[in-house]
C-alpha cells in the first residue's frame, strides 16, 4: 500500500516539477507569461513563450492568469495546450493582455523535435490590438493593427542534470511592434535530488546592458517551492505549488523595488516531465 | 621754482602742430599746483541737465597777500585731439585774488553769484582746463581717461557725474598730480572745498532691503556718512534722523547718535531696520551737526513702496517659440482704472521700457498685455482685445537660461517717477522651450497652457480622481503625452519614469522638477521605442515627507523595427 502511494508521487513529480518551472517566470515573458522558464519547457504556454519544445511527449493543458506589477490595467490571460507523438511536439495558445485600449489579443502557436537529451523549436505569434480607433489610419492599415513575431528555441543536456539553452523569441517582427523587446537568451540549470539551481543572462538589443537571473527550485513529494532573484534592479520572488495526480495549482510572487509585485496563478493539467 | 608734481610742457609743440588754439610761450612750463600763483581750486564742467550758466571755476589764492589775475588766460582743453585749447577769459588789470581767498569766474546761475559772469562751455570730459599766466606758468587740470599728456598733471583726475565739481581738497592740496589733488565734492563757489565741520550722507548711498517689503514687516535702511571736515567728529556729537513722507503726511521714522567718531575723511556706513506702512514713501536721512558749515550734503532721500503696487505682473513669456514676440501679462490690482503709459518695464539692465499703443485706461481687475512687437502678438493671438494690447519700447530683452543666481532675468514694473511695483526674478530652469510663467498657486509656475493665456486667467483644472494622471494612455511613437498631478502639498518635487514589463527602467522623461500643487507637464515619448511601459509618477513636498508613488499603463505603438 505505501509503496503504491510512493509510486503515485513519485509519478507526480515531473508535473510538480513541471509547474515549479512554469510559474518562475522568464524574465521577458508577455503573452504566454506562465508557461515557460528558463530550460527546456515542461508547458503549453512555456513552449510558445520560449520555442524550447519539452522533453517528453504527452498531452498538456494550462492556463495562467498574471497581474503585472499590480496594475489591473495590465493583467494577462493565457490558455494553451501541447501534444507529442515520437520526436515531434507541438503547442497552440491564445491569451489576452491588458484594457481594451491598451492591450492586445495574442494566437501562439509551437512546432520542434525533441529527445530526452535535446530539443529544438520554432515559435511564432500573431497580435491584434484590442482596440483601433474606427476610421483611423491604423484601421485601415493591417500592419497598424496587427503584428507578428517569429522566434527559435534549442536546448541540449551536456551532461547528467545539466541543461544549456538558447532562445531568441524574435528573430523576425512585421507590424505593429510587440509589447517587449525579447532579446537572445542563454542559460544553464543543474538538476539533481529534487534541487534545481538555474543561471539565465539576456542581452537587450541596442547594447544596453545584460539582465542576470539565478534561481532555486525544491520539492517535496507534492509540494513544490522556488526562489529566484534578478538585477537591474535587484529584485526577488517566491512560488509554491500543490499538485494532486495530473492537476497542479500554484501561485507566485515577485517584488520589484519601484513597481511592486508581479503575481501569477496557474492551473495545469498533465504536462511534461524533464 | 614749481611747488611740486611738476612735468614739461608738450603742448607748445603740440599746438605748433595742430593749430587753432592761443599761443603758449615757448619757455612755458607746467605745474600741478603754481607756486605764487592762485591755484585752480574747483571746477564745475557738467550741471544735472543743461550745463549753460552753470559752469564755474573758482581759482584760490593760499598765501597771505593778494595776487593778480592780470592777463592770466582760462582756457578749456578738448581731450579728443592734441593740441585743441580754446580759451575763455582772459583776466583784467583789476582781477586779484585777495590774501586767502577765491575769485569765481562761472556762468549767470551759479549762486552766489561769481565775480566775473561767462559762459565758460567747458567739456564733460576727458577733457581738461588749464590756466596759462603771463609769466609762463601753467597749470593743468584734466579729468577723465586722456589720451594725450597735455591735458594733464601728474595723472588726470576723476571724471565726476553730473551735479558734482571737481574740487581741490584741501584747497592747497599739493600732491603731485590732478588725481591726488582733485576729487569729486559737492559745488561750493567762493567757499572753501573742506570745511571745518562738514559731515556728509554720501549721495546715492540709500538702499533699502529688501526692496519692498510687505507692510509692517521690517526692512533694513543702509546708508554712508563720510566725515569731509578737516577736523574729527567726536562719537556721538551728530545725530541721524529717519523720516518717512508720504502724501498724507510724514512719519517719523528714527534719530540716533552717530556711535563711531569721524576722523576726517573716514566714512561709517548705518543700518537701520525700519517697519512701513503700505503706500510709496520718500524716506529722508538728514544728519544734524552742530557747526556743519555744508548743510547742503546733509540729506538725502530714497522713494520706496511697501506692500504691492498698483500693477502686477501674471504672467511672462520670456522665451516665445511661434514668433509672437517676448510679452508679460500684467493685472490691475488698484481698485481704480490706471494709465498704462504712466509705467515702465524694465529687465536686470537700466532699459526701461514704456507702454504705448493701447487704449483707454485698464480698468481694476483687467489684465492688459505689454509686448515686444504688438503686431506679431496679435497675429499669434488675432482673438485678443487689441485695445488692452501695448506694446513696450524699447523692449528690456529677457534672458532664456539661468546664470550664477539661480535666475534668469528679472521682470521690473515701476511707476514714472521710478517707484518700484513689482520686481519678479524668474528662473528658466524647468520650464519646457515656449512655455510662459505664471502666476498662479502662490508662485511662478510653467503655465497651465503650454501656449500661454495672454488676456485670460491661468486655465482652471479639474481635481483629478487620482494622485497623476499620465494621459494619452495609448500614443504614437514620437508623440507627446501629459502627466496630471493634483497633490496635498502647496509645492512638491515631481518625477516620471518609465519602466518596461521585464521591470527594466527604459526612460526618465520627466526628471525631478518642483511644481504647484496642482499641475501639468508635457513630455516627448520620442526617444521611447514602441512597446508597452509602466509609468512610475513619484511626487514628494517641498521640504521633508514622504513620498507619493503612483502607477499607470503606457502603450506607444509604432511598427517593429
Amino acid at each position: 500500500m505505501r509503496a503504491a502511494r510512493i509510486r503515485r508521487l513519485a509519478a507526480l513529480a515531473p508535473v510538480a516539477l513541471a509547474a515549479v518551472i512554469a510559474l518562475a517566470a522568464r524574465a521577458a515573458a508577455q503573452d504566454f507569461t506562465s508557461a515557460t522558464l528558463p530550460g527546456p519547457a515542461s508547458s503549453a504556454n512555456g513552449f510558445i513563450e520560449s520555442g524550447l519544445p519539452p522533453r517528453h511527449a504527452g498531452p498538456a493543458f494550462d492556463a495562467s492568469y498574471a497581474r503585472w506589477f499590480g496594475l489591473p490595467e495590465l493583467e494577462t490571460r493565457a490558455v494553451a495546450c501541447g501534444a507529442g507523438w515520437r520526436l515531434a511536439r507541438v503547442a497552440a495558445g491564445f491569451s489576452q493582455t491588458g484594457e481594451p485600449d491598451l492591450g492586445w489579443s495574442a494566437a501562439g502557436l509551437a512546432c520542434g523535435v525533441a529527445r530526452t537529451d535535446g530539443g529544438a523549436g520554432l515559435r511564432a505569434v500573431a497580435r491584434r490590438d484590442r482596440s483601433i480607433e474606427p476610421g483611423s489610419a491604423a484601421a485601415a492599415r493591417l500592419d497598424a493593427r496587427a503584428g507578428a513575431e517569429v522566434g527559435w528555441g534549442a536546448w541540449l543536456e551536456a551532461a547528467r542534470g545539466l541543461r544549456l539553452w538558447a532562445t531568441v523569441p524574435q528573430s523576425w517582427s512585421a507590424g505593429v511592434a510587440p509589447p517587449l523587446d525579447r532579446p537572445l537568451e542563454i542559460g544553464g540549470e543543474f538538476e539533481r535530488d529534487g534541487l534545481i539551481l538555474w543561471l539565465t543572462r539576456s542581452a537587450p538589443s541596442g547594447g544596453a546592458e545584460a539582465d542576470h537571473g539565478a534561481g532555486v527550485a525544491l520539492r517535496s513529494g507534492s509540494l513544490a517551492a522556488w526562489a529566484l532573484v534578478r538585477d537591474r534592479p535587484l529584485r526577488g520572488g517566491v512560488g509554491l505549488v500543490a499538485s494532486a495526480r495530473r492537476l497542479f495549482v500554484a501561485a507566485a510572487v515577485e517584488s520589484h523595488p519601484e513597481l511592486g509585485e508581479t503575481v501569477r496563478l496557474a492551473l495545469g493539467l498533465g504536462g511534461a516531465a524533464r | 621754482m614749481l611747488r611740486g608734481g611738476v612735468s614739461l610742457l608738450a603742448a607748445a609743440a603740440a599746438l605748433a602742430a595742430g593749430g587753432g588754439g592761443p599761443a603758449v610761450p615757448a619757455t612755458a612750463a607746467a605745474a600741478c599746483a603754481p607756486a605764487q600763483h592762485p591755484l585752480i581750486a574747483e571746477v564745475l564742467y557738467d550741471a544735472v541737465g543743461d550745463d549753460t550758466g552753470w559752469e564755474f571755476v573758482e581759482f584760490h589764492n593760499p598765501f597771505d597777500r593778494a595776487l593778480p589775475l592780470a592777463g592770466v588766460r582760462l582756457e578749456a582743453g578738448d581731450g579728443s585731439g592734441p593740441g585743441r585749447w580754446t580759451l575763455r577769459w582772459t583776466g583784467n588789470a583789476v582781477d586779484s585774488v585777495p590774501a586767502g581767498g577765491r575769485f569765481v569766474v562761472g556762468g549767470a546761475k551759479v549762486q552766489p553769484a561769481p565775480r566775473v559772469v561767462v559762459t565758460l562751455e567747458l567739456q564733460n570730459g576727458p577733457d581738461a582746463l588749464r590756466a596759462v599766466w603771463p609769466d609762463g606758468m601753467v597749470e593743468v587740470v584734466g579729468y577723465g581717461a586722456l589720451e594725450f599728456a597735455e591735458y594733464w598733471c601728474g595723472a588726470p583726475a576723476v571724471d565726476v557725474t553730473p551735479g558734482q565739481s571737481l574740487a581741490r581738497v584741501p584747497d592747497d592740496a599739493d600732491l603731485g598730480g590732478n588725481a591726488a589733488d582733485f576729487r569729486a565734492a559737492t559745488p561750493s563757489p567762493g567757499r572753501a572745498n573742506r570745511a571745518q565741520r562738514d559731515l556728509a550722507v554720501l549721495a546715492g548711498s540709500l538702499a533699502f532691503t529688501p526692496e519692498q517689503p510687505d507692510p509692517g514687516v521690517a526692512a533694513i535702511l543702509a546708508g554712508r556718512i563720510e566725515n569731509r571736515g578737516a577736523t574729527a567728529v567726536a562719537a556721538g556729537e551728530a545725530m541721524l534722523v529717519a523720516t518717512a513722507v508720504a502724501a498724507a503726511g510724514s512719519v517719523p521714522l528714527f534719530a540716533r547718535a552717530v556711535g563711531a567718531a569721524l576722523a576726517p575723511g573716514d566714512t561709517v556706513a548705518f543700518e537701520e531696520p525700519l517697519a512701513l506702512e503700505a503706500g510709496k514713501w520718500w524716506l529722508r536721512m538728514a544728519l544734524a551737526l552742530p557747526g556743519d558749515e555744508s548743510p547742503a550734503n546733509d540729506a538725502d532721500s530714497l522713494l520706496v513702496r511697501s506692500g504691492p503696487g498698483p500693477l502686477e505682473l501674471t504672467e511672462i513669456q520670456f522665451h516665445p517659440a511661434a514668433g509672437e514676440g517676448e510679452w508679460v501679462e500684467v493685472r490691475n490690482r488698484s481698485g481704480a482704472p490706471l494709465d498704462l503709459a504712466a509705467f515702465t518695464l524694465s529687465d536686470r539692465g537700466t532699459t526701461r521700457g514704456v507702454p504705448a499703443g493701447g487704449e483707454g485706461a485698464l480698468e481694476p481687475e483687467s489684465l492688459a498685455v505689454l509686448a515686444q512687437d504688438r503686431a506679431a502678438l496679435l497675429r499669434a493671438f488675432p482673438a485678443l482685445d487689441v485695445r488692452r494690447v501695448w506694446s513696450a519700447a524699447p523692449w528690456p530683452s529677457l534672458n532664456n537660461s539661468n546664470d550664477s543666481t539661480g535666475f534668469a532675468d528679472a521682470v521690473v514694473l515701476r511707476e514714472a517717477d521710478g517707484t518700484l511695483c513689482q520686481r519678479v526674478n524668474y528662473s528658466a530652469a524647468g520650464d519646457p522651450a515656449g512655455v510662459p510663467l505664471e502666476w498662479r498657486a502662490g508662485g511662478w509656475w510653467p503655465a497651465s497652457d503650454p501656449a500661454g493665456t495672454p488676456l485670460r486667467p491661468p486655465r482652471a483644472r479639474v481635481p483629478l480622481a487620482r494622485r497623476f494622471e499620465c494621459a494619452p494612455r495609448r500614443l504614437h511613437e514620437g508623440g507627446t503625452a501629459t502627466l496630471a498631478w493634483d497633490l496635498p502639498w502647496s509645492r512638491a518635487h515631481i518625477s516620471l519614469e518609465l519602466y518596461d514589463l521585464a521591470g527594466r527602467r527604459v526612460a526618465r522623461p520627466l526628471d525631478e522638477f518642483l511644481a504647484p500643487a496642482r499641475g501639468e507637464r508635457t513630455w516627448p515619448a520620442g526617444a521611447v521605442a514602441p512597446g508597452l511601459y509602466v509609468t512610475l509618477a513619484r511626487a514628494r513636498p517641498d521640504g521633508s515627507g514622504d513620498w507619493i508613488v503612483e502607477r499607470g499603463a503606457l502603450r506607444i505603438e509604432g511598427s517593429a523595427r
